[in-house]
């Protein structure tokens, strides 16, 4: 009953999406037609553009705190309390907040260009909140895991709330996916430091929902987004978030961390399968001599194989100056009128046109935009020598065996969501629900970890 | 029972949002269909008022009607829009509803697993170990291939530095000046001069067809290998026998395999592919066997610009032209050539705006043969003869005697001249007979020289009309007889090349015997030309030499090597050379030669 009524909420699910996303491109097609001549015969003042008013000191603070107190109670609700529906709760209340009523903006997850961006560019005032919105997930992540990710990021709390049929992705696959979101923070952090782009707010593909409006390319993207959402959980989390890249690292060195019983496992398996993240990761099993030598024999390999992988890829990353530089539009627009001057433009562009009138040389342009390429040279160097850099981690980390003695959340993979807690007997035990572990297991299974005897507040008898 | 009840009543919630969601989803989607192209303010009734207002401008009911109807249509346009506003927070809503409670149903009816006794084995660790390596390979090929494709996908105008922009300059379409309505004019509307089409490289072996460069100059040395006194080297994407023909800034050239076929535009300063195009194959010669030669390929014909267009021809028959920005203006198929041993190869040249093929195929009988004129702009037929004249590899040249304007053309057995305007035959003579022709003719102060191996050389007057051959040869020659290279005549000499290696030359008011010959121990397909008073051979691999003839002798000047074959001929403009290697478009020269 229960799969067949997920199947349900799936399928109604994609039929509301689906309709939105027609919806949406038939808006956004609509709206290169708002352009409308002024009314005919009439004394129709023409509206003056009004610049918005200032934000003032307190909006930004309040921001901020609002951001803190979430945070807070997002660890406190994974990590003292352990509660589920609480979590869930400030999840929704954040994707209100920070998602509908803010709008998407300020997030942290954007906040890190404008930080890279401050630390290249000495001339550009960050504001304190942008980096505070920067700095404080960080920290807490480095305390509590990713709390953060659990029910503040509202990225994250849409995906959480869509994830209702997740399919387990394979542990290789996850892995090997999972580079793309190191490489987008490096292209972020690269395009922001030359003020290329702000990459991540533009290719943000739930910007669409929170502002009810984009173009026809970012709905479908945002919709394709969140149709996978509802299959694969949290696919922009895990494979594309370049701010959850840092926490994945960060979370890894937490001081505390959200484990799935409250005490000793007992190894019943029961969570094994329920976490839509792939984040559960069960016992391992003693290896045979045969497999030890192929470990590391495999772990020699990654450790040769990292930096001819860092080499090749900062030389490729060099080869990519041009398409890279191309990014900015300054520099395409230095293309545009190249082409033009040669007389093979098929026609000028609004840019070009407007460039044209600003007065400012052709000459000038070119020399920015050759300089640009330049400067690109290194900067694919380094993205590359970044991209090969993860990978290399990647290979060796993958070829490094560590031992589990019982069933663990994922340091780096677990967004501390709190679904797996109504699973463990344990936490039952904890919560005076039963009395015993073995009330909870099914019938006739006997828990195979050692079996803990706890008493109600989950302390060891 | 409560509890059940609980969730019957959360279960039906979640039913009944989602329905609601289903629904507002569903209206939005016609809503909005209906809607797609509606343009508010061009609806049929305010056009029609609009209209009748531009005929009676002084009706005042009018005017008023259609301000109504103009204030009446905005309204319905917004109200529309709110209702899709609305209908999107409706939506959103009723789905945030439908989440909660199918979450809040899914909760209560929550089940634990019943998990499976485990097996033994590796564990999934192991597992990750054994294929995340193999699956982190995949990822980089997928990043190799990704950067590979943005690079071919962004290629740059722009040189790599400031100063090779600086060479660059004459943009073909004039640019209005600052301020002005931006609009690109179009690639020269008229027609170009004589000496602008001199100035330029239009065709093969230049406007004239005679391989004589208007420079006084040209670089003597270079080593493709090491870059030495090359500006620039590019990459032809298809392959190709036709040699560059360039346009003020722009060079091109075609390429093509059985599959493909492709016309491109260099940019003579910098080298970057401007842009290239693919030519369809035309859907009634698809799947026919089309004869070539390794010699000959399947684009072998050179182009042809009348400095609007650009022509090309590819060795199914199919000719088309393209504008300077790329565009296929329009294409031609001619059809496959018939019985053509090595595959068609005549190159192509303009005349007035028109553009000329010499479409010999088949054998004398079957009358297959045929010379042809297109209208370049449209490329609709203005004349076609036919010609009783087996296959020939020969290319037309257009020249200008007496203010009279003449196609000549080398076939088996003839020297032909027609009128580039209809067509009509001049004048002939025969000194070609069976011979598989290959040289094309050369024109210089009222003579013609052609002429191939085992037939004779002849210098042919050109003012005669009918059958010439007893009246209007000048002279022969029977030795020393090119059979691929064209020749070579300067303001004293005619020079001739035998593909295994042998310059021969030939006293152009005598003929007969050679006055000397030169052997360079190389295989030859190019023709030479001539810059100044210097002779530029490029031999098949790639070595080319520099050399002044005399009367009594053939003067090496210097050697160069290309660095890859070449059987193509080189195009002069501006100080530099344009040749074609069998994988690189090179230009030689020094990269700031055409400032001087
Ligand atoms: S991974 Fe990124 S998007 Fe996902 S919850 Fe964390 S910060 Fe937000
Ligand atoms: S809390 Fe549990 S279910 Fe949620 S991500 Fe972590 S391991 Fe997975």
């Amino acid at each position: 009953m229960n799969r067949i009524f997920r199947l349900r909420v799936a399928a109604l699910l994609v039929v509301a999406l689906v309709g939105g996303v027609l919806m949406g491109g038939v808006m956004a097609d609509e709206s290169s037609d708002l352009m409308f001549p002024v009314p005919e015969f009439s004394d129709h003042p023409i509206p003056t553009a009004s610049v918005p008013e200032v934000q003032g000191e307190v909006a930004p603070l309040l921001d901020v705190a609002i951001l803190f107190v979430a945070l807070c109670l997002a660890s406190y609700f994974t990590l003292v309390s352990r509660s589920r529906r609480n979590v869930l709760l400030l999840t929704i209340a954040s994707l209100l907040w920070f998602g509908f009523w803010r709008q998407g903006c300020v997030c942290p997850v954007g906040a890190t260009q404008n930080v890279a961006l401050a630390i290249f560019d000495p001339t550009y005032v960050v504001p304190l909140t942008v980096v505070a919105f920067f700095v404080l997930p960080l920290v807490f992540t480095l305390f509590f895991g990713r709390t953060f990710c659990a029910s503040v990021c509202p990225l994250g709390a849409m995906q959480e709330l869509l994830a209702v049929r997740s399919i387990r992705v394979p542990r290789w696959l996850d892995h090997s996916l999972g580079l793309v979101a190191y490489i987008y923070l490096g292209a972020a952090v690269i395009f922001a430091a030359t003020k290329t782009g702000f990459i991540i707010c533009r290719y943000d593909p739930f910007i669409p929902f929170f502002r009810l409006g984009a173009n026809t390319d970012m709905l479908l993207f945002g919709s394709s987004i969140l149709l996978i959402s509802v299959f694969v959980g949290r696919p922009y989390c895990r494979y594309l978030c370049p701010y959850g890249a840092i926490l994945r690292v960060l979370s890894c060195f937490s001081k505390w961390r959200l484990s799935i019983p409250p005490d000793t496992c007992i190894n019943c398996q029961l969570c094994e399968d329920v976490c839509p993240y792939g984040a559960i990761h069960p016992p391992t099993v003693t290896q045979s001599p045969e497999r030890r030598r192929k470990g590391k024999r495999r772990l020699v390999t990654a450790l040769m194989v990292a930096p001819v992988v860092v080499l090749g890829f900062w030389w490729l990353g060099t080869a990519l100056a041009v398409p890279l530089s191309q990014w900015h539009p300054e520099s395409r627009l230095a293309e545009q009128v190249r082409l033009e001057e040669l007389g093979v433009a098929a026609s000028t562009t609004e840019a070009s046109d407007a460039f044209r009138g600003s007065g400012r040389s052709v000459e000038q342009l070119y020399q920015s935009a050759l300089s640009r390429r330049n400067d690109f040279v290194t900067l694919g160097g380094l993205l590359g020598a970044w991209t090969g850099l993860v990978i290399g981690f990647k290979l060796i980390h993958l070829s490094v065996r560590r031992r589990r003695d019982d069933y663990q959340a994922d340091r780096a993979g677990c967004v501390s969501c709190g679904r797996c807690y109504w699973y463990c007997p344990v936490e039952k035990v904890r919560l005076g629900l039963i009395s015993d572990v073995s009330e909870a297991l099914p019938d006739g299974q006997l828990p195979t970890g050692p079996l803990v005897q706890l008493t109600v507040g989950g302390k060891k008898s | 029972m409560n509890a059940y009840l609980g969730y019957r009543s959360i279960l039906l919630s979640a039913w009944v949002a989602g329905v609601f969601s289903t629904l507002v989803g569903v209206i939005l989607v016609i809503d909005g269909m209906n809607r797609l192209d509606k343009v508010p303010l061009e609806a049929t009734s305010f056009v029609q008022l609009r209209e009748q207002f531009l005929q009676q401008p002084d009706n005042d009911q009018l005017r008023q009607e259609i301000q109504a109807l103009d204030l009446a249509l905005r309204q319905e346009y917004f109200r529309e829009l709110r209702f899709t506003e609305r209908g999107s927070y409706l939506l959103l809503g009723g789905i945030l509803v439908t989440l909660i409670f199918s979450k809040w149903a899914a909760t209560l009816y929550r089940k634990l697993p019943r998990p499976k006794p485990k097996l033994p084995g590796p564990d999934s660790d192991e597992v990750l170990s054994h294929r995340g390596p193999w699956a982190v390979a995949v990822v980089m090929l997928v990043l190799v291939g990704t950067a590979w494709a943005m690079k071919a996908g962004h290629q740059s105008v722009l040189p790599s530095t400031l100063d090779a922009l600086a060479s660059v300059h004459h943009p073909v379409g004039e640019r209005k000046s600052d301020g002005q309505d931006a609009v690109i004019e179009p690639v020269l509307a008229e027609l170009p001069s004589a000496a602008e089409m001199r100035a330029n490289w239009p065709s093969f072996r230049g406007a004239d067809g005679s391989g004589i460069a208007s420079d006084q100059d040209a670089p003597t040395v270079w080593d493709g290998e090491s870059g030495e006194g090359i500006v620039w080297k590019a990459v032809v994407p298809l392959p190709g026998v036709n040699s560059p023909i360039v346009w003020q800034d722009r060079v091109f050239l075609s390429g093509a395999t059985a599959e493909e076929r492709g016309v491109y535009c260099f940019d003579a300063g910098s080298g970057s592919l401007l842009w290239s195009t693919d030519i369809a194959v035309d859907p009634t010669v698809a799947g026919q066997p089309i004869k070539t030669s390794d010699d000959t390929g399947y684009a072998a014909p050179t182009m042809a610009t009348d400095g609007r267009l650009v022509f090309a021809m590819f060795a199914d028959g199919q000719l088309v032209a393209l504008d300077f920005a790329g565009n296929e203006m329009w294409t031609r198929s001619l059809g496959v050539p018939q019985r053509n041993n090595y595959g068609h190869a005549s190159s192509l040249v303009t005349y007035q705006g028109s553009v000329i093929v010499q479409y010999d195929q088949g054998s004398s009988e079957d009358q297959l043969s045929k010379l042809m004129c297109f209208d370049g702009a449209t490329g609709s037929p203005i004349w076609e003869t036919i010609r009783a004249t087996p296959a020939s590899w020969s290319s037309p040249i257009v020249i200008e005697h007496d203010g009279q304007a003449q196609v000549i053309t080398c076939c088996d057995p003839w020297v032909m001249s027609h009128s580039p305007s209809d067509g009509m035959e001049l004048w002939r003579a025969n000194c070609l007979e069976r011979v598989e022709v290959g040289p094309s003719p050369v024109y210089s102060d009222g003579i013609v020289y052609a002429g191939n191996d085992t037939a004779i050389y002849a210098a042919i007057a050109v003012d005669g009309s009918g059958d010439v051959t007893e009246t209007h040869v000048q002279w022969t020659a029977d030795y020393g007889l090119p059979d691929t290279c064209s020749p070579l005549v300067t303001d004293e000499f005619v020079l001739t090349l035998a593909s295994y290696g042998t310059l021969f030359c030939f006293d152009k008011q005598k003929g007969g015997e050679p006055l000397w010959e030169e052997d360079f121990g190389a295989d030859f397909l190019s023709s030479p030309s001539l810059v100044g008073d210097r002779v530029y051979l490029f031999s098949r691999d790639g070595t080319a030499w520099v050399v002044e003839p005399t009367g009594e002798a053939c003067n090496r000047i210097s050697e160069a090597q290309l660095g890859e074959e070449c059987v193509t001929c080189p195009a002069f403009h501006q100080g530099k050379i344009f040749i074609r290697g069998s994988e690189h478009l090179f230009c030689i020269g020094s990269a700031n030669a055409d400032d001087q």
